[in-house]
């Protein structure tokens, strides 16, 4: 009698933790590819998570860190993930343009906060780098577009020199391969401080770059019509996410500079100084009048997108 | 015709080869047609094929594959006049191998494409730093193949030499080394793989130089077909070299 009391006591504690568990699925799981790991404006999902704001709006994320766009992008295309953050908006559109399911949703970060600087006292402005390398990381990549608008809106002669990413960057400058590197915040910044290399401009002191969606959020075609009720929650949260990132919660800094191990000042340095809230936006898309010619121009796609496949492909969520 | 004489036969396995690659072609296409496999991550080959015209016009790949070939091709010379030397001396000087044989075979399973920011340090943004990283991530199996190819020259071989009284030298030349070709060869097919796949690495990596950067490109611009293409000149660098590396064989050791 009393093994079955203790079995009936067992099974009970055992359903009642099965339950627990089918209450704690309940949320939806969404699942995020995310490009560049570390930046401030890919950290939303990964700080507003930490935060409970998904949870709060019944999601629960799985996130996956890339290497880069293409690599985001491919598992949104395969269904493998319902959304892919930090998509190059002209990747995004050469996809969509060869007829994969995939749809902006919203813009992941309109202008950039990249940087370029030097190790050579001598340069100390854009100016003083004619004649001399100026770095973009690839062809065909943002970086590549910005130092193409400060070459012709500054009318410089630097030479421009793809040197890959921040790290093989910053060893290309220190050991005077390249005259003027770039870098992605916060990487480079304790450099900085310690005084052994010095910005010398921001990619939105070019004003092309300061009115351009360059990265966006994308959702499968098919996920965005099956889970629209899921990605309303996980924007809506998301927008949530990027309010608290610029409240004056000191947590939200504590954890950025936990997640990319740097120091709260640092973390604090990265938000006031190279990320303007307005650049995390994900209302709208900017400056597609220059995006797509350039997109043309880049090979990304044969022809510019027509209206009918500008609004298909943009369906802003809000 | 019987298996025996089928398997001798100069044509017959050849075609069997063509044959099975292009059935495996002919399922892919099917599976991608008939939407077993999204044609979003694997394009039809029938795609990937127009994309040829493309990517040699627009994308220049010619110059790309000649780029890449000549740095797999340098690395190779570089690994057959080092790698073998360090062999030899290993073999020689007992000593020394005993002390280093354990390091090179443990550097063989280093991700060496990993220390790419040194190389690019020491060599610069150039081809240099390919060349190099794919040279000394090979190395290891050239030096290792070819001290078991020395070390496995018969005993009687060394004795018949010795017995027409031939010189240390006369019998590494005329005995030893013939007889561990096969062995250095195969030290040499394994250390070109290592080259190739690190020098690919590299460029795709560091964004520099011939295939590797090409197909960095076209991934970004998600242009699948012209991506597969280009790694279709991979494969073309990789039967190039592997031909080549047999066909000298051949010369060496004609009695094989």
């Amino acid at each position: 009698m009393t093994h079955i009391r203790t079995f009936g006591f067992v099974f009970a504690c055992a359903s009642a933790l099965l339950l627990a568990g089918t209450a704690a699925r309940a949320d939806d799981t969404v699942k995020l590819s995310i490009g560049q790991r570390g930046n401030w404006d890919t950290s939303v999902a990964h700080l507003g998570d930490k935060a409970g704001i998904f949870k709060k709006h019944g999601l629960q994320l799985e996130m996956i860190y890339t290497g880069g766009s293409g690599e985001t992008l491919q598992p949104v295309i395969s269904g493998s993930v319902d959304l892919g953050l930090a998509v190059g908006t002209q990747g995004a559109m050469a996809a969509y343009v060869k007829g994969a399911p995939v749809r902006i949703i919203g813009a992941q970060a309109t202008g950039a906060a990249d940087y370029w600087y030097a190790k050579n006292p001598a340069i100390k402005t854009l100016k003083d780098a004619n004649d001399k390398t100026i770095a973009f990381s690839s062809n065909g990549s943002s970086t590549q577009s910005v130092v193409r608008a400060f070459l012709s809106e500054f009318k410089l002669t630097a030479k421009p020199q793809a040197t890959g990413n921040p790290t093989s960057t910053l060893t290309a400058v220190m050991t005077d391969q390249v005259d003027v590197g770039w870098a992605s915040p916060p990487f480079g910044l304790k450099e900085i401080e310690e005084g052994k290399i010095h910005i010398v401009a921001k990619a939105t002191d070019a004003a092309l770059v300061r009115g351009q969606t360059i990265r966006v959020i994308v959702a499968n075609a098919e996920t965005l019509v099956k889970r629209k009720d899921v990605i309303d929650r996980f924007m809506k949260a998301y927008r949530e996410s990027i309010d608290y990132m610029y409240s004056d919660n000191p947590q939200v800094l504590k954890d950025y500079a936990e997640f990319v191990r740097v120091s709260e000042p640092m973390a604090k340095r990265v938000r006031e100084e190279f990320f303007p809230k307005s650049l995390i936006n994900p209302d709208a898309i900017h400056g597609l009048d220059t995006l797509i010619p350039e997109a043309v121009n880049l090979k990304f796609i044969p022809a510019p997108l027509t209206k009918e496949q500008t609004a298909e492909l943009i369906q802003i969520v809000k | 015709m019987k298996a025996d004489a089928m398997a001798r036969s100069r044509v017959i396995p050849p075609l069997i080869g063509f044959g099975s690659l292009a059935l495996s072609v002919l399922a892919f296409e099917v599976l991608i047609r008939l939407n077993v496999i999204s044609k979003f991550i694997v394009p039809p080959p029938s795609e990937i094929a127009m994309s040829f015209e493309r990517i040699i016009v627009e994308e220049h790949v010619l110059q790309r594959f000649v780029a890449t070939g000549s740095e797999v091709l340098t690395a190779a010379a570089m690994l057959t006049v080092v790698g073998v030397s360090i062999g030899v001396l290993l073999f020689q000087v007992d000593i020394l191998r005993r002390a280093t044989e354990t390091w090179v075979a443990a550097m063989a399973a280093a991700p060496i494409v990993l220390m790419y920011p040194l190389f690019l340090v020491i060599f610069g943004r150039s081809p240099w730093t390919i060349i190099m990283i794919g040279f000394v991530a090979a190395l290891p199996p050239v030096i290792l193949k070819t001290i078991e190819g020395l070390a496995g020259t018969r005993r009687v071989l060394i004795n018949v030499g010795r017995s027409f009284s031939m010189s240390e030298s006369q019998l590494f030349w005329k005995i030893m080394l013939p007889s561990a070709l096969p062995t250095i060869f195969v030290g040499l097919r394994l250390g070109l793989i290592f080259a190739l796949i690190n020098i690919v690495g590299v460029e795709f990596l560091i964004n520099f130089g011939g295939l590797g950067q090409l197909i960095n490109e076209l991934a970004e611009r998600y242009d699948l077909a012209g991506t597969y293409a280009a790694i279709c000149f991979v494969i073309l660098v990789s039967i190039i070299v592997f031909a080549l590396t047999e066909r000298i064989e051949r010369w060496l050791t004609p009695a094989n």
